[in-house]
């Protein structure tokens, strides 16, 4: 709803957001969150990278030969 | 639960054989279109494929089929075949063998680990062997 009164009484009477309040859990959660998601995947490339090397040991000569 | 490949990951895949066996990888992604790549991570995970070895057949079969990269596709769906079975536990039979199905030896013309995956690149690549080939054949030959 557009506020009928001048735009910075608007933000005034907005509840500001404290330390401790909800929002500010919800963001460090949500940061939380994001910081895990991007550690899996970080440790899954690990993963994948590792299989790769040993695959390039085991099948060396045919990805050589497929690459000619 | 099974770990599919991401489209991401199969990148990463066709950089890492042309960084290791040479080609050109065209950047950002050496893709010929980003759609069929996203298209065949999608229907990997769908219930379409659902054995490991279903999905690993899926993989070396469409990779190829659909010409995916610009260059080293073949070399790409193979190795992303071989990770995705192994990431998920898989294990490829030391000694690998010549499947059979109705009559059809998949692959034709092979003896040795090295001679029958790359008859099986080919032999997808020429249209010689189906999707169900493949699977009857990763079927024979991986244990998970």
């Amino acid at each position: 709803m557009t506020p009928r009164f001048p735009l910075f009484l608007y933000f005034l009477t907005q509840p500001i957001s404290m330390p401790n309040s909800p929002n500010q859990t919800d963001l460090k959660a949500l940061v939380n969150a994001l910081n895990q998601r991007d550690n899996n995947i970080k440790t899954r490339r690990v993963r994948i990278d590792a299989i790769v090397d040993e695959d390039f040991i085991v099948l060396d000569a045919v990805y050589q030969q497929l690459a000619k | 639960m099974i770990d599919h490949l991401t489209t991401n990951d199969i990148v990463h895949l066709n950089e890492r054989t042309i960084r290791a066996h040479g080609g050109a990888f065209a950047k950002p992604e050496n893709l010929r279109e980003e759609k069929r790549l996203n298209d065949i991570t999608d229907e990997a995970a769908t219930d379409s494929h659902l054995r490991l070895t279903d999905k690993a057949a899926f993989y070396l079969h469409s990779i190829i089929t659909q010409e995916v990269f610009l260059n080293a596709t073949e070399r790409t769906a193979l190795l992303a075949a071989r990770t995705f079975v192994l990431l998920n536990g898989g294990v490829f039979h030391k000694k690998l063998k010549v499947a059979n199905q109705n009559d059809k030896k998949i692959p034709k013309n092979a003896d040795g680990n090295q001679e029958i995956w790359l008859k099986l690149v080919a032999q997808v690549s020429s249209g010689d062997l189906s999707l169900e080939n493949l699977r009857e054949w990763f079927g024979r030959n991986v244990s998970s």
